[in-house]
């Protein structure tokens, strides 16, 4: 319970330590005399965006940390299974074939082909049964890459290489009231996770286990999986990509507090909060006035953190790396 | 009998690639502008040519040496290792620096930075790892996105027209190919196979798996660590020349292994390279022929290898 209130506690002081970070001058004695100026920045760009950054924190964590408990996996993430390449293809053909689309209809698009690339890559992984774990993520970004191909295809096709690369980078830059508002849906989904996690536990066990307790697999499974796609593709449409937010935040969760979904779901959450915040105070302050995009501090960050996991891992001896990485294989060849 | 066998297979690639050749150099050719056309269509068809054997060549190498038919060398991320090394120097130097502007020091200079850095980066993964080669390709793929990181933020810094210079190096073409160049690489990749003839020919034996290799008296550490700078080399060559061109390898080498079904190297590289060309010949062609070279061929590249590889998974399921 420690690390939750101090996660909390973290979470609550940066973020307000944020909403005075920016170019305009907001300061807590201007808000308490009540300068329009500032109190108008505050509501209309520096609490969206913070409110964006708790959003996609959770979000994105929360969505790996429950794929990698279906999958029995500790690679699977919405970077590594497909789901966030999915989401752009499907943002890109609204953007294309319906050029006057609002913000609702592109996620809508981006919900179904996220959903529909994320079951595709789980089907495949199991009907290949692999029986070294890692090569489900190499698998993973391999198709990532397929279809990331066929986004690039398109965009060039239609001469829309640029306005994706905007579109795609992720990025804060842009959450101003009024244009982000979907973003919530991480709410009602995250707490839908939270009622379904001792089955999503269960269907983590493997296929006879859940049928033996009288857990439907293939429902919750395809049930889990549509929540985790929801959830990537709510944050994509609105923010953009950030890789291995959903890969990097469980793993280091799971690392600690062991497997339990509803033991470490919070923590995931909270803790994918506090990640992303950073990250944002970062690729903030490092070349103020102008601002680096999240995505580009939280894909040195984070794959500076998985690469030095990954060796952590191999250096310490065996039972950790069971710890960490530990109990897929026979789930998989069943 | 079999090796009969496999001479008839090579020698039908090899008028394959000669047909398409012939078709790339001479289509919709105005013989009043005969050099003019060659000028342009040569130094292209040899760009194609030893990138399609520095692939090959390297891929199949590296799929015997980790013993997996299924990886390529490009999953190690060299591909975002140059675009971060050619960034970091137009970044820090500028678009006008000798090592940027002059094509010959631009040219060595990546390859020796990547030659390098690839070499003490894997190999240090590759000792961490204790040689699991899956651990290697995953930390390399992440590195991969940490390289693409770094040279965009980069890029986002960079002064426009600076990066307008830059781009043409960034994306993978055969378009604009300097035949001053390409007399250098042939010169390297020639070189680089007489250095490595004695190893190339323990291949075989090398394919049989690590103990029996030691049994039949290789010594394997030395020769996988040789071989695998090699690779490296033969990577860095291909991608210093054209641009970063990944799956290439992977789509060539499986072919290869496909058509002949044999395991002697000596073949496969040649199929491989043969194999090679005309993928690329055939890619070049609908780039600039249905396209009008608004695609680049990375992208063509790119999609056929991901899914070719997701069949090749589906294929052998179970073996991997």
């Amino acid at each position: 319970m420690h690390s939750t209130i101090i996660l909390a506690l973290l979470l609550i002081i940066l973020g307000i330590f944020s909403l005075f970070v920016g170019v305009l001058d907001v300061q807590i004695e201007g808000i308490l005399k009540g300068d329009t100026q500032q109190i108008h920045t505050l509501l209309a760009s520096r609490l969206p965006r913070l409110l964006a950054i708790v959003c996609t924190g959770v979000g994105l964590s929360v969505a790996g940390l429950i794929m990698q408990q279906l999958c029995m996996n500790k690679f699977v993430s919405p970077t590594t299974g497909g789901t966030i390449a999915s989401a752009q293809l499907g943002i890109l053909i609204a953007l294309i074939f319906m050029p006057d689309s609002t913000l609702y209809s592109r996620a809508f698009f981006a919900f179904l082909t996220a959903m529909v690339g994320t079951w595709i890559y789980v089907a495949f992984i199991q009907t290949i049964k692999f029986k070294d774990t890692v090569m489900v993520a190499l698998v993973g970004i391999m198709f990532s890459y397929v279809i990331g191909g066929i986004t690039n295809f398109i965009a060039f096709k239609y001469d829309m290489v640029q306005v994706l690369s905007t579109w795609l980078t992720g990025s804060f830059s842009l959450i101003l009231r009024g244009r982000y508002e979907i973003v919530y849906m991480v709410v009602p989904l995250v707490f839908v996770a939270f009622l379904f996690a001792n089955h999503f536990n269960i269907v983590g066990m493997g296929r006879d286990f859940s049928k033996n307790l009288g857990v439907p697999y293939n429902v919750v499974l395809f049930f889990g999986l549509s929540i985790a796609s929801m959830l990537t593709a709510c944050i994509v449409v609105v923010v953009g990509t950030i890789s291995y937010i959903g890969l990097i935040v469980p793993n280091l969760v799971t690392m600690f507090k062991g497997d339990k979904l509803q033991g470490t779901l919070l923590d995931t959450a909270l803790f994918g909060a506090v990640f992303v915040l950073i990250c944002d105070l970062i690729g903030r302050a490092l070349i103020s006035p102008y601002e680096l995009p999240i995505e580009l501090i939280a894909g040195i960050v984070g794959s500076a953190i998985f690469i030095g996991l990954l060796i952590f891992k191999l250096k310490t001896p065996r039972k950790r790396v069971r710890l960490a990485a530990g109990k897929t294989q026979e789930s998989c060849q069943k | 009998m079999k090796a009969l066998a496999h001479k008839k297979r090579i020698l039908i690639l090899v008028l394959a690639t000669m047909i398409f050749w012939a078709f790339y150099l001479f289509y919709d050719i105005n013989f009043k502008f005969f050099e003019y056309y060659m000028s342009i269509r040569l130094p292209k068809l040899g760009a194609i040519l030893i990138t399609a054997f520095c692939i090959g060549a390297a891929t199949l190498v590296f799929q015997t040496i980790i013993n997996n038919t299924i990886v390529t060398p490009c999953l190690l991320g060299m591909n975002s290792l140059y675009l971060v090394i050619h960034t970091t120097i137009v970044f820090f130097l500028g678009s006008t620096s000798v090592f940027a502007s002059n094509k010959y020091i631009s040219f060595f200079c990546d390859l020796v930075l990547m030659g390098t850095m690839a070499t003490i980066i894997y190999s240090y993964l590759f000792r961490v790892t204790k040689f699991n080669v899956l651990y290697v390709l995953l930390a390399g793929t992440v590195m991969a996105t940490f390289f693409l990181s770094l040279q965009s933020t980069m890029v986002r810094i960079m002064d426009p027209n600076e990066y307008e210079t830059l781009l043409a190096t960034l994306v993978a073409s055969f378009s604009h190919v300097n035949a001053d160049i390409l007399g250098i690489a042939f010169i390297l990749v020639v070189f680089l196979t007489l250095f490595y003839k004695k190893e190339l020919e323990v291949l075989d034996v090398i394919a049989l798996g690590k103990e029996r290799a030691i049994n039949l008296g290789v010594d394997y550490d030395r020769v996988i660590s040789k071989l695998l700078l090699g690779v490296t080399l033969f990577i860095a060559i291909a991608t210093a020349l054209v641009g970063p061109i990944s799956f290439l390898g992977l789509i060539i080498a499986n072919l290869a292994r496909q058509i002949l079904k044999t395991y002697k190297h000596s073949y496969l590289t040649l199929a491989a390279a043969l194999v090679g060309m005309i993928v690329l010949v055939c890619g070049q062609l609908i780039v600039e022929r249905i396209f009008d070279l608004a695609i680049p061929i990375s992208v063509f590249v790119n999609i056929a290898g991901g899914i070719y590889f997701l069949y090749l998974l589906l294929a052998n399921k179970g073996n991997q």
